[in-house]
């Protein structure tokens, strides 16, 4: 141990070196949540409403989803990362950086998010589906009075999950030219035995799951009228 | 007024049809109440998903104020609907949304402004009674409660019919005769037509004017409620006004089984029995009930004398009697069900 910690950084450095590093994990957690978010949800409900019993069953539709979401699903993120680097410039411009990162995790975490989505919205008793036809509701109508605001605390729970998930996604990333904590804590705590950097990261990366994993728990029960 | 003509609805898996409902045909004049009564499988909530056309049925016709639902396309049925208020099992109310959010969800779908919506709202709450709780959710109210808030988003859009599938089931009686007395209390005052589907024979008995019993999918048997519990012969009247065991016969004595009848009968009769044959006239069970105003039931009583034909010694007034053999009148299969064993709600 005094050996892993010999090379320490001094406590009163250690805030100028975690800080940057901070911002890029919480611009990455941050805006790939936000997309992948976005994206899921829209997949989610297609998957939920092509659905064998779905609004508009569309069994051709709904296969091919269901694949794509199946085959986003098996690619380990690691090999992701890789993978997909010529779309990634595509999108972006670049494969590195904080940006970069987030293509990768948006399209890996997407298909996650779209299966809890549907998963949620397949909790809505199907009774409250034919009230709302019975009474006159489109199927768009539907979706946006009865569907999404009945299943609201399962999708933000769900959406937590994803965001705490995105967390150690970015921190693997960062080890290939993302930047953030994950970064960090390989260059400095890993390879260079710094033991107060890995410590600092450590405990940072707990706070921010923390954080986010109360608000999203907040923001459920406030949604929540059981 | 609501026409239902030679309902049918058969649903093919597999290449095999099965028919649920066969032919069913009933007619209801505005501001009446109506009942369809049958055991669990006889194709009851088919039957109302076929009437307001959440299952598009296989042949028929259903008219609402004349117009034919099953011939309209997607859209036009889209607004035909609202004619159709439906009041459904469980109350089917969104838990994200108040009391108020919910009565007002069939209006927001309808497009009316945000101003006329909440007038009618608070109108519709008053009516059921639910002012109060106009804010709550619906996890805070009781189920009559709930119901009457499903009652409120029913009738938002001023239907002509309201359809009430299983309404009242998994209520406490004392919950279920509050319900019944509003819809009766919305008839009289709406001008509403009402048709209930349910399988509790109280729930017709209190409140409808007319009753079908569905069996394997067919209406087989229909009629005003005041002509069938006069019928000895009906089954859904027997139904209606439940035998009860009766007491043994004493020895020596014959028992008749008396069904009320005409419009006009003497209470008395029994004494009036008694004096004209000169002996007592032991009552053995019975159930006599005032419906519409008038007295309907039957009643079991033993003579004391073989040779008298009680029939014809009551028809002047206006009570019809018949021999019991030992085995008494069987009580048909469907209508026991339905008297003796109800299906647990769901």
């Amino acid at each position: 141990m005094s050996v892993a910690l010999a090379a320490s950084t001094p406590w009163d450095e250690l805030w100028p070196l975690v800080r940057p590093a901070l911002g890029e994990t919480l611009t990455m957690v941050v805006v790939s949540t936000a997309i992948t978010g976005l994206l899921g949800l829209l997949l989610g409900v297609a998957l939920h409403v092509t659905g064998r019993d779905g609004l508009r069953p569309l069994p051709a539709v709904g296969a091919v989803l269901s694949l794509v979401v199946g085959v986003g699903r098996s690619v380990p993120f690691i090999v992701l990362l890789a993978a997909i680097i010529p779309f990634t410039r595509l999108v972006v411009g670049t494969s590195l950086g904080t940006r970069a990162v987030i293509v990768p995790l948006v399209v890996g975490m997407t298909p996650f998010y779209a299966r809890v989505v549907e998963q949620s919205l397949r909790e809505v008793p199907r009774e409250l589906l034919e009230m709302a036809r019975a009474i006159g509701a489109t199927r768009a109508q539907v979706v946006r009075k009865v569907l999404l605001p009945e299943a609201a605390p399962g999708l933000v729970g769900g959406l937590t999950i994803t965001l705490v998930a995105i967390v150690g996604f970015s921190a693997m990333a960062g080890t290939v030219g993302g930047g953030g904590l994950g970064a960090l804590a390989i260059t400095y705590g890993y390879n260079r035995y710094d033991g107060t950097v890995m410590l600092a990261t450590v405990v940072l990366l707990v706070v921010i799951v923390q954080l986010f994993q109360l608000v999203g728990d907040a923001v459920a029960r406030g949604l929540t009228h059981r | 007024m609501i026409d239902v003509r030679q309902l049918t609805k058969t649903f093919r898996r597999d290449g095999v049809g099965t028919t649920v409902l066969d032919a069913v045909s009933l007619r209801l004049d505005a501001g009446r109440i109506g009942g369809v009564i049958g055991p669990s499988g006889a194709g009851k909530s088919t039957l109302a998903r076929c009437i307001n056309l959440l299952e598009r049925p296989t042949g028929g016709q259903v008219l609402v104020d004349g117009t034919d639902l099953v011939a309209l396309d997607d859209r036009a049925l889209q607004a035909a609907r609202r004619r159709i208020g439906t009041i459904f099992q469980s109350a089917s109310l969104l838990s994200s949304r108040t009391v108020t959010e919910n009565v007002a969800l069939p209006l927001e779908l309808a497009g009316v402004p945000r101003a006329d919506r909440r007038r009618r709202v608070a109108e519709l709450l008053d009516r059921v009674g639910l002012l109060a709780h106009a804010h709550a959710h619906p996890a805070q109210l009781s189920g009559g409660q709930r119901q009457r808030v499903g009652i409120a988003r029913a009738l938002a859009l001023r239907p002509a019919v309201l359809l009430s599938d299983e309404a009242t089931s998994g209520l406490d009686p004392e919950t279920t005769a509050s319900i019944l007395a509003l819809l009766r209390e919305l008839r009289d005052d709406l001008g509403l037509t009402i048709l209930l589907i349910t399988h509790e024979m109280d729930v017709v008995r209190d409140v409808c004017d007319e009753v079908a019993l569905l069996r394997d999918g067919r209406i087989v048997e229909q009629g005003p409620i005041t002509s069938l519990v006069t019928d000895p012969d009906s089954a859904l009247g027997r139904g209606l006004v439940p035998q009860r065991p009766t007491l043994a016969v004493p020895v020596g004595h014959v028992a008749w089984r008396v069904t009320y009848g005409a419009a006009a009968t003497d209470p008395a009769w029994l004494g009036t029995l008694a004096a004209r044959l000169g002996a007592p006239v032991p009552l053995l069970g019975g159930t006599v009930e005032a419906l519409d105003g008038r007295a309907v039931g039957h009643v079991t009583v033993a003579v004391p004398d073989p040779a008298v034909d009680l029939a014809a010694v009551l028809a002047p007034s206006g009570l019809r009697a018949a021999r019991v053999d030992d085995a008494g009148p069987a009580v048909p299969d469907a209508v026991a069900d339905l008297v003796v064993g109800p299906e647990a709600a769901r």
